[in-house]
């Protein structure tokens, strides 16, 4: 029993304290996760916070690659290798350049991009909520302020909370959970079948950049259970 | 006055392909088709508040956490206002067939539109400009420019051959040009009917082609020499090389149809642009101009070189 006790508090201490926080290469700061293993600044699994240090000059970019992308952080940003082998980016507050064979593509606050093992280009980017994002993760829950971009991370949700708030953005309730690919979604009252089908097409559009395949997953909705077709990459 | 024409007639067709790209660019996911709320949205139509950092136990919490897609909604914003202040130098500012004269020109324009949709693909569309064009030395050829306009927009639909995605404008417009600094000395005016037709083609995210027709009807005027009617051809390419940096290449050519002579009227140039802000830019710009009269003292050519500031803001 004792050792059943240690092992459920072992469990749940791992996956609520985040990583110690440790210095980049240029100054900033980076937070790993328990699971995560970073050898000659390339991320090999696991999830990495970066944030680049700040001042007066304009700082060097943290740079990380994970497989053949290479990420040059301006900012803050969470990286994960995917179960998948691929890559997810999301842009914290500052800005990213990923790199993917000759493509670049810049990526602004608040934006997420996923991008398959197997992909040359880098594609189209979605927009996710920032403060859910930071609630959720392990290594932004806490000690969020001890990041040097904790500020515009601030600035970035407040953002967000007005663009939301005056109808320019609007929640598509379809999540992505940790590394993964495979988006749920979510629904508060009972729906028709269009609303359905505007759901699955919200998970299709959302996670369908970097899909290279399909694969049907069961979502939880509230407290009904929709079987919907997510596209997965 | 061609010049300036030409200026105004590139930044409209700019502008009016930023409108095209905006229909396009509104979003990677899918919206819910209208009067479906999307799901996650309470019936007042706000967010459905995430679960709450108090509510979520740190067991619940993975290293990558949730990421909830959210959509941007298309916001029409009616109210564009503009401001650009230029400074540019032409190798023959008075536009003589010989005996040329270099001079260095300064512009600043400020206009307001108001763009409202009377459809889905229908817009009613109005503007002013004030411009200013004053020469370092030739300020004998010093002018002040007034243009009002206002027409109908439409949208072509897209299962048109050829056509499809286009936008075909019919305008009226009047302008107005007086004595630099002296808007009571009036020097020239003039009342068109302006149709035009608009293509532009994205090549991919970064790159563009505009096609552009157009004709200026002259209906009236205070100077039979100087009216005429006006049919012109423009093309251009435009290339967003980063976030900050876009670049143009564009020829236009044009027929002019005076009372007492007709020119055949081509510009080529290319600009470079800095973009500071949404709201404001840098420019530079260099393009020669030829214009090729039945009355040889009309003849010209005119290389100019500049850089401007523009500030706009839509509401």
């Amino acid at each position: 029993v004792k050792t059943l006790l240690f092992f459920i508090l072992y469990v749940a201490v791992s996956h609520s304290v985040p990583a110690a926080q440790q210095p980049a290469a240029n100054g900033g700061v980076l937070r790993l996760s328990r699971d995560a293993a970073l050898r000659d600044g390339r991320l090999e699994t696991g999830t990495a916070l970066v944030s680049s240090a700040r001042g007066l000059v304009r700082a060097k970019p943290e740079v990380l690659k994970v497989g053949d992308v290479e990420l040059a952080c301006r900012g803050t940003a969470l990286i994960a290798k995917t179960p998948q082998g691929g890559v997810k980016v999301t842009c914290l507050e500052g800005q990213l350049i990923v790199s993917v064979a000759k493509a670049r593509v810049r990526l602004d606050a608040g934006r997420m991009v996923l991008i398959d093992r197997s992909m040359a280009e880098v594609p189209e980017t979605v927009e996710v909520n920032l403060e859910r994002l930071l609630d959720t993760s392990a290594l932004t829950r806490h000690d969020r302020d001890a990041l040097p971009g904790a500020a515009a991370i601030e600035r970035e949700i407040q953002r967000q909370r007005k663009a939301l708030a005056r109808g320019r953005l609007v929640a598509s309730g379809v999540a992505l959970k940790d590394s993964g690919h495979t988006a749920s979604v979510s629904q508060s009252s009972p729906t028709t079948a269009d609303q359905r089908g505007a759901s699955s097409s919200g998970a299709s559009s959302a996670s369908s950049s970097p899909s290279s395949s399909a694969s049907t997953g069961s979502s939880v909705v509230g407290n009904t259970s929709v079987q919907s077709a997510t596209a997965c990459a | 006055m061609n010049r300036a024409f030409l200026l105004t007639l590139s930044l409209s067709a700019a502008e009016a392909q930023d409108r095209t790209f905006s229909r396009r660019d509104t979003g990677v996911p899918a919206l819910p088709p209208p009067g479906v709320r999307a799901p996650g949205l309470s019936a007042e139509g706000g967010a459905t508040p995430a679960v709450t950092s108090e509510a979520r136990s740190d067991a619940d919490l993975t290293a990558y956490g949730e990421q909830e897609i959210l959509v941007p909604v298309p916001q029409w914003q009616p109210w564009s206002f503009g401001f650009t202040a230029g400074w540019e130098y032409q190798d023959n500012a008075g536009l003589t067939p010989d005996r040329e004269i270099s001079d260095h020109v300064y512009r600043q324009s400020g206009s307001a539109r108001f763009t409202v949709p009377l459809g889905e693909t229908r817009f009613l569309d109005g503007g002013v400009q004030q411009q200013s064009t004053r020469y370092a030395d030739l300020d004998v050829l010093d002018f002040d420019r007034f243009d009002v306009d206002a027409g109908l927009l439409q949208a072509l639909p897209e299962s048109w051959p050829l056509l499809g995605g286009s936008v075909a404008s019919l305008r009226v417009g009047w302008y107005r040009l007086s004595e630099g600094g002296q808007l009571e000395d009036e020097l020239f005016n003039n009342f068109s009917l302006n149709p035009s037709l608009l293509r532009s083609l994205a090549l991919n995210p970064a790159h563009s082609i505009l096609g552009n027709v157009s004709a200026e009807i002259s209906l009236d005027s205070n100077s039979v020499e100087a009216q005429r009617n006006e049919y012109s051809v423009l093309v251009a390419w435009q290339a967003k090389w980063s976030r900050r940096w876009e670049s143009s290449l564009y020829l236009r050519g044009a027929f002019y149809d005076y009372e007492q002579h007709d020119d055949w009227n081509f510009v080529g140039g290319a600009a470079i642009d800095w973009v500071w802000t949404s709201w404001c830019r840098l420019g530079v710009v260099a393009n020669w101009a030829w214009n090729e009269s039945d009355e040889s003292v009309f003849d010209y050519e005119n290389t100019t070189l500049g850089a401007s500031l523009r500030l706009s803001v839509r509401f």
